[in-house]
C-alpha cells in the first residue's frame, strides 16, 4: 500500500493507491505509526498515486501526524490533485500539515 | 447563473442507487460527477464540482460506515441558483448522541427543542453544531478559530465527515420523515 524512499532528513511515504477511503485508512494507519516507532519520525507523505482522500483516511492521517509530533516528529504532505489540495484548503488543513506542491519546493 | 450556460436551464434531477459497497463508491462517483459536467459544462463550475466531488464521497462512505443498510439513493437537482445532493436512506436515524439532557433526544424531536444547538464535536480549530430547527430537521453549522501553531498538545478531531460535508455546502441539514421513516442528509451548493 506504501512504498518508502530515504531522502535527507526525512522518508518519502508514496501512497500506492487510488482510492484513500475507508477500506484501507485503518491499514495506512498502521504502516505509518510502525515506521514512526522504527524511528522514521520525519514523513513526507506523497499522494501522486491519489484520486481522491475521505474523511476516514484523513482522520488517519491526522491521528499519525499527532503520533509523530508526540515524538519531536513532523509529516507532511505533496503531489496532491486540485480536489484533495480544495479539501486541505477548505478545512484548513493546510495549516495543520505542511503542504508542499511538489517534493522539489522543500528545497526551494 | 454564469453566462457561459443557458438562461432558461430547466431543473434536472437524477437518482442513483448505491449499494453501500466501497467497491461500488468510485465509479458512482464518477458517474455522478459526469453527470454534472454534462449538465454544468463551463469551466466556471469547476470549483463547485469539486466540492460537490468531496460531499458525494463523505455521503457515500457514511451510507457504508453508518447508514446499516443495503441501499442509499443519491438524488441530483440542479437549477438556476443551486445544485442540491441528497442522500436518502430507511436506515439508521441520526443520532445526536453529545446531547447531555435527558430523556435523550429521538426522532421526532420534541417542538419545545427547536432552536437548541448541540455540539458534534469539537477540538482547538473547530466546533461543529446541529441546530434544531423543527422536530424532523436539524441544520450543520461550524464556528472556526483561528489556528495558531499545531504542537502534540493540540486537541484535533479525526472524525471529519460532517464537518467536510457542512464546510463544502452552502447549507447542509438532516431530515427525518417519520411516515415514510426515510433519513435525508441534504447539502445544497449555491451556484
Amino acid at each position: 500500500m506504501i512504498e518508502t524512499l530515504s531522502r535527507s532528513g526525512y522518508l518519502l511515504v508514496k501512497i500506492k493507491i487510488k482510492e484513500a477511503n475507508l477500506d484501507v485508512s485503518d491499514q495506512f494507519k498502521t504502516e505509518l505509526i510502525n515506521l514512526i516507532d522504527q524511528g522514521e519520525t520525519n514523513l513526507m507523505v506523497s499522494f501522486s498515486d491519489v484520486a481522491y482522500v475521505d474523511s476516514s483516511f484523513l482522520g488517519a492521517l491526522v491521528s499519525v501526524l499527532k503520533y509523530a509530533m508526540a515524538k519531536q516528529g513532523s509529516v507532511s504532505v505533496v503531489d496532491l490533485n486540485k480536489d484533495i489540495k480544495n479539501l486541505f484548503t477548505l478545512i484548513r488543513m493546510n495549516k495543520v500539515f505542511k503542504v508542499y506542491n511538489t517534493e522539489q519546493d522543500v528545497f526551494a | 447563473m454564469h453566462k457561459d450556460t443557458l438562461s432558461t436551464m430547466t431543473e434536472i434531477k437524477r437518482d442513483f442507487t448505491f449499494s453501500n459497497d466501497s467497491l461500488s463508491m468510485y465509479p458512482l462517483l464518477n458517474e455522478i460527477i459526469s453527470c454534472l459536467k454534462i449538465h454544468l459544462p463551463s469551466e466556471h463550475y469547476d470549483f463547485k464540482i469539486s466540492n460537490c466531488k468531496q460531499i458525494l464521497i463523505e455521503l457515500l462512505t457514511n451510507a457504508i460506515k453508518h447508514s446499516n443498510t443495503d441501499i442509499t439513493i443519491i438524488s441530483i437537482c440542479i437549477n438556476d441558483a443551486s445544485i442540491e445532493i441528497t442522500k436518502s436512506d430507511k436506515g439508521r436515524k441520526f443520532y445526536l448522541n453529545n446531547y447531555t439532557g435527558w430523556p435523550p433526544l429521538s426522532w421526532p424531536l420534541d417542538k419545545k427543542y427547536i432552536g437548541e444547538k448541540i455540539k458534534i464535536y469539537d477540538d482547538d480549530i473547530s466546533n461543529l453544531y446541529a441546530i434544531i430547527k423543527s422536530d424532523n430537521r436539524i441544520v450543520f453549522e461550524i464556528d472556526e478559530y483561528p489556528i495558531t501553531k499545531v504542537t502534540s498538545n493540540s486537541n484535533l478531531l479525526e472524525h471529519y465527515g460532517l464537518l467536510i460535508m457542512t464546510k463544502f455546502s452552502s447549507r447542509f441539514y438532516y431530515l427525518y420523515n417519520e411516515e415514510t421513516n426515510v433519513n435525508q442528509f441534504t447539502a445544497i451548493i449555491n451556484v
